[in-house]
């Protein structure tokens, strides 16, 4: 019996699963783009509701929560395969009737893949490479609650889009025009435009480096 | 009349007689001829390209002189595409050829490394306009030793000046958008040369004030 166990155990591959979900509590805001669309099997057939497989522009994947109202949205704005998106939990709205929840209220943006990348300059390559897919990506880890983000680093989602945003183009510009980026002259520059974002924010979400007092891409 | 009054007279016509009218929002070839594009940035940032009075006499006799046609077919041609903005001296829509003139007080032996990227951009600016360029020179003329010297200007692959012309206007455009400079190119003219590039530039102070971002000079005030 031991001996026919060691045997199914050494031909035994593990199974897949998908992504795991982004939390809107714990970060309100996606940028992203969809990798797949996969049909919820919770929903209707003849109104089928969809869940998103999407990533961040840093390339992390994850799946957009099977939210009504998000779902419509993003269909609505014509989100594809592909497209850019933009959610943003805005809290939870008041409910249609007696019974049910409270939906959850977001903003939604999408954008075309030609649109997006050409206002992402220079992104980095690991991000390039990687193509949207028509199948639902399989990833290796175990379906399980998104684990969440080391409290210790400030958050992104702490700032506001607009300084985000604008930090993010002045950091583009600094690594577009300066081949070794000193680190003081990264801060300085955020700092005299205003942003109150830190530095080590930015290098976690597009995906940087401080290294040898230089930032570089990593 | 005082002399003085006529001395300031003579300095408020030259700077009121601007040879420039760059759109607004454009990038010139000039700009992004230079090798050190921060210039590029703080003048279009600021909206300053300070001159000092020397200068500024030196601009008004080369303005001057400009005037004179060699070809007599078309001068001063000021052409658009893709947001950069070009002067092009005189250009011969017979015989395809293209002449920018320089006045100068020091005339080289070969074509400045900058003059040949900048008769390179008008090219691609003349050819986007459907005026074919067959020829390039550019015309060297010392002001002070009175001789003239004429070099042929090696044309690049139209393609490649293209690209690193949209590359350049890119950058500095970029720049412009987030308020950032561009770092320093501080180099000598030419080996052997004493000055640099930095010691004849317009915006010398405003360059050397800031860093990483643009410092103006503040306005005076009581307090």
């Amino acid at each position: 019996m031991e001996s026919l166990k060691e045997l199914l155990k050494s031909r035994a591959k593990p199974t897949g699963g998908f992504a795991p979900f982004w939390d809107f509590k714990q970060n309100p805001e996606f940028v992203g783009r969809v990798v797949a669309m996969r049909k919820d099997p919770r929903s209707d057939e003849d109104n089928p509701r969809y869940l998103w497989d999407v990533e961040t522009l840093e390339g992390e994947k994850y799946t957009l929560p099977s939210y009504v109202v998000l779902d419509q949205a993003l269909r609505e704005q014509g989100a594809e395969v592909g497209k850019y998106i933009y959610a943003h939990f805005i809290g939870e709205g008041k409910k249609a009737g007696r019974g049910g929840r409270k939906p959850f209220l977001f903003e939604v943006a999408v954008m075309s893949q030609e649109e997006a990348e050409a206002h992402l300059k220079a992104p980095p390559k690991a991000e390039r490479r990687k193509k949207p897919e028509a199948e639902p990506k399989v990833e290796e880890k175990p379906k399980e609650e998104p684990k969440p983000k080391v409290e210790e680093k400030p958050k992104a989602e702490e700032y506001s889009k607009d300084d985000f945003d604008k930090g993010r183009s002045i950091l583009n510009t600094l690594l577009l025009v300066y081949p070794e980026l000193e680190e003081a002259k990264a801060r300085k520059a955020l700092e005299g435009q205003g942003v109150k974002v830190p530095l080590e924010v930015f290098c976690e979400k597009m995906g940087l480096k401080i290294e040898g007092g230089k930032v570089r891409k990593a | 009349m005082r002399p003085e009054e006529i001395v300031e007279k003579f300095y408020s016509a030259l700077l009121g007689d601007s040879p420039y009218s760059q759109p607004k929002g454009s990038v010139s070839v000039t700009q992004l001829s230079f090798p050190c594009l921060r210039r590029a940035v703080i003048e279009i940032l600021s909206g300053i390209s300070g001159i000092d009075p020397g200068g500024l006499i030196r601009t008004w006799i080369g303005k001057k002189c400009h005037e004179t046609s060699i070809l007599k077919k078309k001068m001063e041609l000021e052409l658009q595409w893709e947001g950069v903005y070009g002067r092009v001296d005189e250009y011969d829509p017979d015989s395809f050829v293209l002449i920018d003139k320089k006045f100068t007080r020091s005339v080289p032996s070969e074509v400045r490394e900058h003059h040949a990227r900048q008769v390179n951009y008008y090219r691609v600016l003349l050819e986007k306009n459907g005026m074919p360029v067959s020829e390039m020179y550019v015309v060297y003329v010392d002001v002070d030793a009175a001789f003239v010297r004429v070099l042929p200007v090696e044309m690049m692959p139209l393609e490649e000046a293209e690209a690193e012309l949209v590359e350049r206007r890119d950058r500095v455009l970029e720049c412009v958008k987030t308020g950032i400079l561009p770092p320093r190119e501080v180099r000598f003219w030419e080996e052997g040369a004493r000055r640099t590039v930095c010691d004849y530039c317009s915006v010398f102070s405003v360059c050397f004030a800031s860093d990483i971002t643009l410092v103006l000079p503040k306005p005076y005030t009581e307090e």
